[in-house]
Formats: structure tokens, C-alpha cells, sequence
């Protein structure tokens, strides 16, 4: 027969809309529970650390805990970001034979880059005992293996686990720190503090190799979706270097303080910031519940629609829903989280007095909190943009977020003490309006996006 | 691909075949091209996809270029601006009647609005800019509201997709634009009349829309699966009517566009005038042989049983089984005549087993012979009838081989059969029947035929005569040559037409 079969026949292919919808929801848990993971521990050393500790020996502690946090997370976003995606692809395509080999692999890429500055640095750079020196070290490894740990678990949505390791490794580390504090002073809080997150990551580990009990092969394998997935690369760099950067820039201007021969600190505006941060547990609490409810289950129903021929009218109700579910969720965030700010704003001066802090933390701490408001939006409009895959939209809202909290911070340190932490709060109000517009932009067109805008079959 | 810097003489568009498919159309397009070495050709290949392709002919010295049209064509860029907005309002609405069944009119509208907006109107902005989606969606919703949306998204981007491949391709020039189809081969042609104001021409072998509508009627994805209970008001449009509307539509546009459309026989026109091709302008151009050499086959006239043959390979479309059926009872009406199926048994060996089956099961070993492939002109002189006994044939040139040895035929009433049997309506002076023409599956008619030819030898020689002088007459390789000849003549002579408006700006 004459003529073309073939318009016929290139619709017979399959469509991949639903391939990458695990992957997204993965991507969630990955950035939200290690920024959460690191405010309850800064704000832990931060309240429970003066009651320890006397202040100088405190401050030694706390300045290797907060370089530890900062720096790991930061070197390992890239990698847990790519692996989240690669695991992801994998436990999709059901292939999850290399696994194991995949944490060994990616842990051995995290620890050589480690190494790489941590050696060298606490090694030589810094001025601290032996025994400090070596814990340090170690406590670096050990949070850098938490972070990508972690990812395995959250790919296998393991939360009671993950949940579990925490709690009992961080009782552990509270109950280690104060019965070596005795003994070894700040050397000691260090070293119970250290035991307590290598049990996390024991824990973490443990339960990985048990899942899969695979033989480790083609442990390297994971490097290939750096290439394909190079922007979450990037994307994991910017936004853990974005949380950390206003600290940075204090780290470096007047106020500051160095510990150990060459760490600096800003001991005030750290202090206020972690204080602060403690104000948004519950609205991070409440967000990774609502998505994982309500919206997680309109927006697989969207797509299953759209895969299982529903018509156009049923297509755009489902994304009718997902709209009325994102903003319902983000009103009682929004909502939630105004009242907690507005209430710490109140009563800063005594909860700073609670957790021992001098009254010049208070109005950073105001600062700090409004700032922490609008980082838990940004960050909620994050991660529903990396739900739909928004790769591009993603990397303009991290790079900005980062960049304004370096400049603006920056830009109001002339004016004072007063300013201090205003930068912040500017840096996270004005990203998170540009990752909103960004994203109401995109979702409210969600059926245009979905079948051409974003779609990878036209590709 | 190589782009004739010249004007050529006539530019084919031919689609999905010529010259990087081999098949029918495509030998039939490089016969014609060989015959009129006089003129020079363009050709115009339209193709699936972007596939690096090898050519399967030996280009013709008069060939002078080969432009290859990819209708479906991966486009990812997604363009943003007010005035595709306007373009898609612009081209909404004679898009939307083009695709239900609309004609030349909205053709040349949709044409219009692409070249009003020269720069706006690319590829991108007509397939993945929003008002794009958003005209798609009121199309939907005109058009198939219940069915899958999903379908109906790839079925719009295959359907409209391939036809802006068409409106925004480089058109070569020619003076003259012959398609070799309806579909998106006439939309070209239709398109080139438009803009270049030369004459179109149009040969369709099968007809287009049957064609797609025998692929969609098997494309079960199409179907929307609904409950029947649901289906209240009889057949609801589906998805399928979307692609067989858009289909005529396309194939309406291109009979209005163009000065005269061709086919093989009667029975095309019919199909033809139903989707709207002008009566006037249909003509019957039927596929020549090489009369002369079949000519001079010998007849053998030495003693020898009765023989008749079925020429063709052992498939289900030639229904070889009411021919065997028909043989077992032709045997009881003359005994000892010789049966013969002349045609490879190789394609479909499920269906040959089955044949053979039938053969020793009916008792007829002795009688039947399936001989394989062969040469025809070493049969021919020993067969006393053909027959032919297929559900579907367009134009079988078997019979016409057979005729110009001045073999009788006895074939079903398919294709152009009819025409080649019985002569056209329009045939001057009547030539009498060339044998006998018979319902499908019917094996009691095709025995009887056979009977009564090898039994009167007078009937036998007034068909045979009958039909070698149709043969000689009408399918004549060197008289259809002559026909094209002409007809290319004609047209290659006309002045251009005022180009309309539209096509001007």
C-alpha cells in the first residue's frame, strides 16, 4: 500500500509522564530533612551548649560543629541531589542490583572531596589538640555521610527509620556528651557528640545494606547521571551554600571571632539565627505532612489521568484540585507560621534569656525569625517546583536565593548592629516572591507545561 | 538530497514511496518519469520521520532534483509573544474546517494566515506556543470532547504537525505540480497551485482516504473505551471520525486544487466523487504492459489437457481457498482438466499449508499443481483461462498480461476487473466481454465460467480476441505513455492563473 502508515505509527509510543513522578517526591525529603536536621542540632548546641560548657570551651565546641554541618552539606548537595535522582530512575525501573554499590561509590566520591579540605585543614591550617583534630575529622565524615545516607532511605520512603536513627543516635549523643563533658571538657562534648551521629549513620547504613543485599557492583555507575541530571548538581550546591552564605559573610565582617587559629565565627548572629531557626519546625512539620496527604495524592491523580485517557474536562478539574490543595496547604503554612513568628518576634527577649544568650542576639533574632518565615515558604515553593520538574525554574530561584543573601547581607553591614540579619530576612522574602511567581506562573498552566512546555517526549 | 537549482518541467510529490520506498507506486513513478524523457522532473519525497534514507532506484538522467519533506519532525523550542496569539486566531478557524471535512477554501485560508505572518509562523509557534495548546484543546472540544485527551494531543500533533511541515517546507519550482496521492503529497500540490498559480495534477492508484481508513480502522488504540450503556445516541464521535475527517479534508482540498485527477478504473471514481472531487475533472488513466512481447507468446496448440491458472502469490487477499473449491467442482464439469497456481507460496506459509491441505482433503492432487514462482511468458501458451478469485485488487495486471496472449479471464468483481473484462461504459466501439466477472467468494460462479470457456472453443476465442484488442487499445504501455504525454502537454501549456490574493502577500 501506497502512501504513510506512519503517522499512525509514531503514536503508538509510549508516553513518559508518570516515569519521574517518584523521583520528584524523593527530591522533597532530600531538601527539607537536612536543613531540618541541622536546625534542631544548631539550635540543641545553641540552647543545651551554655549549660555545658563555659563559654570559651563552648564556643571551641559549637565552631567545629557549625563548620562540620555547614561545609559537609554544602559538598555533599551536589552528590545527594544527582544520587536522589539516580536511585529514583533505578528503583523506577525496578533495577536496584547496584544499590549497594551505588552508596559505596558515592560515598567514597563525598570522602575523597572531603578529605581533600578537611585533611589539610584541621590537619595543618587550624591550632586545636590532637584528639580535637582527629574528632573533627571524623565528625565530618561521619555528617557527610548522613546527608547521602539518608537519600537511599528516603528513596526507599524508609521515614520510620530514618525517624528512628535520629532519635536514638541523638539521644545517644546528648547522653555521651554529657558524661564525657565531664571527664574531657569541650574535647569530650566533641567525642559524645561524634559517637552519637556515627550511630545515626550506622544505623542508616545498616538498614541500606539490609534492604539490599546485593553484592556491590558498579559502584561508579551513579557518575553518569551527573550528565543528565547536571542541573540538580548545581542546584544542591547553590541552595545548602544559600542557606549558609549570610553566616559566611558574617563570618568575615565586624563582630567576628576566630577560634582554633583560623575558624571564624560571628557567635552572635550564628547564635540568633540558629535560635530562630528552631521557630519553623513546626511549619516544616506540618509542610511534609500536607504534601505527602493531600497534594502528593491530587498530583499522581493528575497525571494518572492524563496516562489512563481521561478527557480534557477531567484533566483540568484534577488540576483544578491540585491548585485548591497547593493553596490550601500553603495558607495554613503561611498561616501557621505567621502566628509562631509573630508570637517569637513577642517574647524574644525571654526566650533568648531561656537559652542564655546576651540581649544583643534579640533583634537578629527578630530579623532572623521573619527571615526563617519566608525561608519556609521559599523553600515549600521549592520543593513543589521540583515536583513538577521544573529544572530550569529551579536553578534561577537557588542561584537568586543565593546570591541576594550574599549581597544583601553584605550591603547592611555598614549600617550596624541593628541591620544584622535584616539581609537575610530581605534575601529570603524577595526569592521566595520570584520562586512564587515563578511557580503560579508554571502551575497555573500546569496542562500546557505537562504536554508541551516540559514534556521530554517532544524532545 | 539534491535541490534542482532549474525549473524543472513537472515536479511528482509522491508520499511515503518514491525513490527511497520500493513498491507499486514507486515503480510506476520511475516508469513514467523513464517514458517522458522529454521533460524534466522534480521529485518531491514526503517522508515519516528524519531516518537517514537510501535511495532504492537509479535516478533518471531527467530527474534534475529530489526535495525530501519530513512531515513529522521533532520540534522542542517554545516560543513565547503576542503575535502568535494573533496568528492562531487568524488560523483557528479555517484550520478547524480544513480538519472536519473542509475543502480548498479553508486550505487556501489556512494558507493565508501562515503567509500573512511570515517571520511569526514558524514551526514552533504553530505547534508548542500556548495559543497553540489552547486552540488544540477548543478543537478537542469541538470535535471529540469524550475521548482520550492524551490521543487526541498526538493524533493532533501527527495530523496538523505534518500538515505545517507541508505549509512551511521550501517549495521547488516547476511548471507543472503532479501528485501521486491525495493526503499530505495534495496538500503540497494543492499549496504550489495556490503560490505559483501552474496547473495540479493528481493520480491516485488506491484512494487515500480508504487507505487510512482500513490503517485507523485497525489502530486499536484509537478506540475509546466506553462502556456501551454509555453510548446512548448511537456511534459518538470518536477519535477515529477526528483522523478520517481531517484525512478527507485534506483529500477534498486537494480534488478542488488541482485540473485533473487521474485513476486506474471505474470503481476509484466512485470513492472519489464521495469525497468530493468534481465530476468533471475525473479521467481514467489505467496502468500499461508491455503489450507487444505478450503479444507473440505462441499459443500451443498441441494436444493437451484443458488448463487454467491462477496467477498471484498464496495469500488470503487472493482468496486462493474459493479457488480451490471452485476447481473441485470444475473438475466434475470437465474431466481431466489441469489446474495450475502460478505465484510463490512462501509469504504466508500458515495460509499454503492450509491450501494444500485443502487440495488433498477436495481429492484434487492430480488435478492441482502449485508450480512456485515462474516465468509467465513460458506458461502462458499452455493456459486456456485465467482466473482470479481475490476480495481485493486494484488494478490486476495478470489479466491483461494473460489478455494480450489472448487468455480469457474469469475474475471477481473487484478493482478494475470490470473494466478490463467487460470494457468501460465510455468504450468505442463495444470489444464484447473478455470472459466472465463474478461475485465475491462465490466458487459455483468462478467454475461455471471456467467450464464454459474450456468447453466452447468458439466462446473461448471470441474473449480471448476480446480482450487482446482492450489490452491492445486501452492498457498498452506505449498508449498510456501516450496518454500522459498528452496530458502533460496540455497542462505544461497552460498560461499561469491569476494567483489570489492571499498567495500574493
Amino acid at each position: 500500500m501506497a502512501g504513510i502508515g506512519f503517522a499512525l505509527r509514531r503514536l503508538s509510543r509510549h508516553d513518559t509522564l508518570t516515569a519521574g513522578l517518584l523521583s520528584h517526591a524523593h527530591a522533597a525529603a532530600v531538601s527539607a530533612g537536612p536543613w531540618l536536621f541541622t536546625v534542631v542540632a544548631m539550635g540543641g548546641v545553641e540552647m543545651f551548649g551554655r549549660g555545658l560548657l563555659p563559654r570559651e570551651e563552648l564556643a571551641r565546641f559549637s565552631t567545629v560543629i557549625i563548620y562540620n554541618f555547614a561545609f559537609s552539606l554544602v559538598l555533599a548537595g551536589p552528590i545527594v541531589l544527582v544520587v536522589t535522582r539516580h536511585l529514583a530512575d533505578k528503583i523506577y525501573a525496578k533495577d536496584v542490583e547496584d544499590v549497594a554499590g551505588t552508596l559505596l561509590g558515592a560515598l567514597a566520591l563525598l570522602y575523597g572531596v572531603q578529605a581533600l579540605i578537611a585533611v589539610p585543614f584541621y590537619g595543618f591550617v587550624v591550632d586545636m589538640p590532637a584528639a580535637d583534630r582527629v574528632l573533627a575529622i571524623i565528625g565530618f565524615f561521619v555528617i557527610g555521610g548522613i546527608w547521602l545516607a539518608s537519600v537511599f532511605l528516603s528513596a526507599l520512603k524508609s521515614f520510620e527509620t530514618i525517624s528512628a536513627a535520629f532519635g536514638v543516635g541523638m539521644a545517644a549523643a546528648l547522653f555521651l556528651a554529657i558524661l564525657l563533658t565531664k571527664f574531657l571538657g569541650a574535647t569530650g562534648t566533641l567525642a559524645g557528640l561524634t559517637a552519637g551521629l556515627a550511630l545515626v549513620f550506622y544505623m542508616l547504613v545498616a538498614r541500606i545494606f539490609a534492604e539490599y543485599p546485593y553484592e556491590v557492583v558498579r559502584p561508579f555507575a551513579f557518575l553518569r547521571a551527573f550528565r543528565s541530571h547536571w542541573e540538580f548538581a548545581v542546584v544542591g550546591l547553590l541552595y545548602n551554600a544559600a542557606i549558609w552564605v549570610d553566616k559566611w559573610v558574617m563570618w568575615l565582617s565586624p563582630g567576628h571571632k576566630v577560634f582554633a587559629g583560623a575558624m571564624a565565627v560571628h557567635p552572635v548572629y550564628d547564635g540568633a539565627m540558629f535560635l530562630a531557626y528552631l521557630t519553623i519546625i513546626p511549619a516544616m512539620t506540618l509542610f511534609l505532612v500536607s504534601l505527602e496527604t493531600r497534594f502528593f495524592e491530587n498530583y499522581l491523580q493528575f497525571y494518572r489521568d492524563i496516562e489512563s485517557h481521561a478527557t480534557n474536562a477531567e484533566i483540568r478539574r484534577s488540576h483544578g484540585e491540585i491548585v485548591g490543595a497547593l493553596r490550601e496547604g500553603f495558607r495554613n503554612i503561611a498561616v501557621l507560621q505567621t502566628v509562631i513568628c509573630y508570637l517569637a518576634i513577642l517574647v524574644a527577649p525571654g526566650l533568648i534569656g531561656m537559652a542564655r544568650g546576651g540581649l544583643e542576639l534579640v533583634p537578629i533574632f527578630r530579623f532572623g525569625v521573619l527571615g526563617a518565615l519566608f525561608h519556609a515558604l521559599l523553600l515549600f515553593t521549592l520543593v513543589i517546583i521540583s515536583y513538577f520538574d521544573l529544572r530550569r525554574v529551579l536553578l534561577a530561584v537557588t542561584a537568586v536565593f543565593f546570591l541576594l543573601n550574599a549581597t544583601l547581607t553584605w550591603v547592611f553591614i555598614p549600617l550596624g548592629v541593628g541591620y544584622q540579619g535584616y539581609g537575610y530576612f530581605l534575601a529570603t522574602l524577595l526569592s521566595f516572591v520570584f520562586a512564587y511567581a515563578m511557580a503560579a506562573r508554571r502551575i497555573s498552566r500546569l496542562p500546557y507545561v505537562t504536554f508541551i512546555a516540559n514534556n521530554p517526549a517532544l524532545r | 538530497m539534491t535541490n534542482g537549482k532549474l525549473q524543472a518541467d513537472v515536479c511528482i510529490i509522491v508520499e511515503g514511496a518514491y525513490p527511497y520506498v520500493a513498491g507499486g507506486v514507486s515503480s510506476w513513478t520511475h516508469d513514467l518519469v523513464k517514458a517522458q524523457d522529454h521533460l524534466t522532473f522534480h521529485i518531491v519525497a514526503l517522508s515519516a520521520d528524519t531516518s537517514p534514507k537510501t535511495l532504492r532506484y537509479e535516478l533518471p538522467a531527467n530527474i534534475t532534483g529530489v526535495t525530501e519533506i519530513v512531515l513529522q519532525q521533532s520540534e522542542t523550542r517554545i516560543p513565547e509573544g503576542r503575535a502568535i496569539g494573533r496568528l492562531i486566531a487568524d488560523l483557528e478557524p479555517p484550520l478547524a474546517r480544513l480538519l472536519r471535512q473542509g475543502g480548498f477554501t479553508d486550505y487556501r485560508a489556512v494558507l493565508a494566515a501562515v503567509r500573512r505572518q511570515p517571520t511569526i509562523a514558524t514551526r514552533a509557534a504553530l505547534m508548542n506556543s500556548e495559543p497553540a495548546f489552547e486552540m488544540l484543546q477548543r478543537m478537542y472540544e469541538q470535535s471529540a470532547p469524550g475521548s482520550s485527551f492524551l490521543n487526541y494531543f498526538w493524533s493532533w500533533r501527527a495530523l496538523v504537525g505534518g500538515l505545517f511541515s507541508v505549509l512551511l517546507a521550501d517549495l521547488p519550482r516547476a511548471r507543472l505540480y503532479h501528485a501521486v496521492s491525495t493526503g499530505y503529497a495534495g496538500m503540497v500540490m494543492a499549496r504550489a497551485v495556490v503560490e505559483t498559480g501552474r496547473p495540479g495534477l493528481l493520480t491516485e492508484h488506491g484512494i487515500y482516504t480508504n487507505e487510512r481508513r482500513v490503517e485507523i480502522a485497525m489502530a486499536d488504540w484509537l478506540a475509546d473505551k466506553l462502556p456501551g450503556s454509555l453510548d446512548i445516541e448511537g456511534r459518538r464521535r470518536d477519535l477515529r471520525d477526528v483522523w478520517i475527517d481531517a484525512f478527507t479534508g485534506y483529500s477534498r482540498a486537494c480534488y478542488e486544487a488541482c485540473n485533473r485527477i487521474t485513476t486506474l478504473y471505474t470503481g476509484n471514481q466512485i470513492l472519489q466523487i464521495r469525497d468530493g472531487a468534481p465530476e468533471d475533472r475525473l479521467a481514467i488513466i489505467p496502468n500499461g504492459i508491455d503489450y507487444e512481447s505478450l503479444s507473440r507468446v505462441p499459443r500451443d496448440t498441441s494436444c493437451r489437457p484443458p488448463t487454467v491458472a491462477l496467477i498471484g502469490r498464496v495469500v488470503p487477499i487472493k482468496d486462493v481457498k474459493t479457488y480451490i473449491r471452485a476447481v473441485a467442482l470444475l473438475r466434475d464439469l470437465v474431466p481431466g482438466v489441469r489446474v495450475l497456481l502460478l505465484g510463490p507460496t512462501d509469504e504466508d506459509p500458515e495460509y499454503f499449508r492450509e491450501c494444500e491441505e485443502m487440495v488433498s482433503h477436495l481429492g484434487l492432487s492430480d488435478t492441482f499443481e502449485f508450480t512456485g514462482r515462474v516465468i509467465l511468458h513460458d506458461y502462458l501458451g499452455r493456459v486456456d483461462a485465467i482466473a482470479l478469485t481475490s476480495i481485493s485488487e486494484a488494478q490486476p495486471l495478470v489479466l491483461l498480461e494473460a489478455g494480450a496472449a489472448s487468455v480469457p479471464s474469469v475474475a471477481t468483481d473487484v478493482g478494475s476487473c470490470r473494466d478490463i473484462i467487460l470494457g468501460r461504459v465510455d468504450e468505442e466501439p463495444p470489444l464484447g466481454p473478455g470472459g466472465f466477472v463474478t461475485s465475491l467468494s462465490n466458487p459455483l460462479a468462478t467454475a461455471k465460467g471456467l467450464a464454459d470457456l474450456l468447453i466452447d472453443p468458439e466462446l473461448r476465442k471470441r474473449c480471448g480476441e476480446a480482450i487482446r484488442r482492450r489490452t491492445e487499445k486501452y492498457y498498452n504501455k506505449r498508449v498510456v505513455d501516450q496518454l500522459y504525454r498528452v496530458l502533460y502537454e496540455e497542462h505544461l501549456a497552460m498560461p499561469d492563473h491569476v494567483a489570489s490574493a492571499e498567495a500574493v502577500s
